[in-house]
């Protein structure tokens, strides 16, 4: 193998093998253990660049990186048409209920059954096993608690279906001025 | 106050509650409970009557409730400790901690709903089975194209179905012929007369073993009033029954 590759052919071999991974996309290890003569920071920042390029030119694709793999998806404006082009294209949305439960256990996790329940005021367990069915959600251990209730994660899955890399990129939700003001307030009475 | 009672819309008491603190605009940091609590047992006092299927979810904050009105009520000595000062008896701010905490829950779930949203406009590449069966476009106006042959076979079967799920429906009917009747019409027929018939000749206008029955009764009523004659011809092996009219003023 050809050890003295530019830094053009490596994009190419990397575009390359991305696109053969298709929708599962490739995990930089998974990279790097083909391209092996590449230290690790110049894929990663070769990647970066690549994701910087198909932003900026004209394309309608572009790569992304979802809970650590790396793949390519059409760009957004892409969607109305290839709507029209296949019949079924979207597997179906989660409910509200679902979504709730789901975000719990993101914004929370490790978290337990009895948690969940506790914060929404109804029963989560049939939400939680269909979750799980779908595959969004995983045990991941027991509480060391009287019990030892189980302790709910989110999966890869996950990461790949709200698009995000990791659990920091969950959107902050803006709530909490006023209530720390509050607990303050709380604590010194 | 007029409220629309719909359970349905609501994930579970808290939501509820989260929709009476918005309606009626309630701050959830100085959490009037007294009006809240007032709202949601009206409301679930009107789901009730409407005689609604109420959860036991909602019946557990509505007994909660209940509890806090009905103490509310009663005049209470004030034996309050001094350092703990209803903080942690305090149930507005215990409900209200709760449905800031659940109202957290619920932007955060509509916050990565929306998050699934976009990245449900970005189209993977996906497995080729998959496009397949996107691309499979179900086509309602087009002609059917099978041959009557076919089609004739599938009507079979649907009534070979149909037959299998109707479960098999049957009467039982009693005819309820009485012994009375039938020595009348045993009187009245042809064969019967004064020249000796066979039993069974009695029996060709019958089909069931209730009627056969009947007719023997019949007979032996016949011979015991007189009116006929029987006797048993057992020559040759045989085990015929020979029946005749006898003269009635006899």
């Amino acid at each position: 193998m050809d050890s003295s590759a530019s830094s053009e052919s490596l994009k190419s071999l990397l575009e390359g093998l991305i696109f053969t991974s298709g929708e599962e996309g490739l995990t930089l290890l998974q990279l790097q253990s083909v391209l092996d003569w590449c230290e690790r920071s110049t894929l990663v920042s070769t990647l970066e660049e690549m994701k910087h390029d198909c932003l900026s030119e004209d394309r309608g694709i572009e790569l992304v990186r979802y809970g650590g793999c790396w793949k390519y998806v059409a760009k957004e404006p892409i969607y109305p048409f290839a709507q029209k082009l296949y019949s079924k294209i979207r597997s179906s949305a989660l409910s509200a209920p679902a979504m709730e439960v789901l975000s719990l256990v993101a914004y929370r996790q490790p978290i337990t059954r009895v948690q969940i329940d506790e914060i929404r005021g109804v029963s989560s367990d049939m939400m939680l096993k269909k979750l799980q069915a779908r595959g969004l959600v995983e045990t991941c251990g027991h509480l060391d608690a009287i019990g030892r209730p189980l302790l709910y994660q989110v999966t890869p899955a996950f990461y790949d279906t709200f698009g995000i890399e990791s659990l920091g990129d969950l959107p902050e939700v803006e709530l909490g001025e006023m209530q720390s003001s509050l607990f303050d307030e709380v604590e010194e009475s | 106050m007029e409220f629309k009672v719909c359970l349905d819309q609501f994930e579970g008491p808290l939501d509820l509650m989260l929709h009476l603190v918005r309606s009626s605009k309630l701050d959830l940091f100085e959490l009037n409970l007294d009006i809240l609590a007032a709202q949601y047992c009206d409301y679930i006092h009107q789901a009730l009557s409407l005689a609604l299927d109420v959860s036991s979810e909602y019946l557990v904050e509505f007994a909660t409730l209940l509890e806090y009105k009905s103490k509310k009520l009663l005049p209470r000595p004030e034996v309050i400790e001094p350092d703990e000062e209803g903080y942690v008896e305090d149930p507005a701010q215990k409900l209200a901690r709760r449905l800031r905490e659940y109202e957290k829950c619920k932007a955060q779930s509509e916050a990565i709903a929306k998050l699934a949203r976009d990245r449900a406009m970005k189209l993977g590449r996906e497995p080729s089975s998959r496009i397949e069966e996107w691309q499979n476009t179900p086509s309602y106006d087009e002609k059917l194209s099978i041959s009557p042959d076919a089609l004739s076979k599938a009507f079979v079967r649907v009534l070979r179905r149909y037959q299998l799920i109707q479960p098999y429906q049957t009467k039982v009917e009693v005819k309820e012929l009485s012994i009375e009747t039938r020595m009348a019409q045993i009187l009245n027929m042809e064969c019967f007369s004064e020249t000796p018939v066979r039993f069974e000749r009695l029996l060709e206008d019958i089909h069931t073993l209730h009627e056969a029955v009947v007719t023997f009764l019949a007979v032996l009523e016949l011979v015991h009033e007189g009116a006929a004659g029987v006797y048993l011809d057992q020559e040759n092996g045989k085990d015929d029954i020979w029946i005749h009219q006898l003269p009635v003023n006899h």
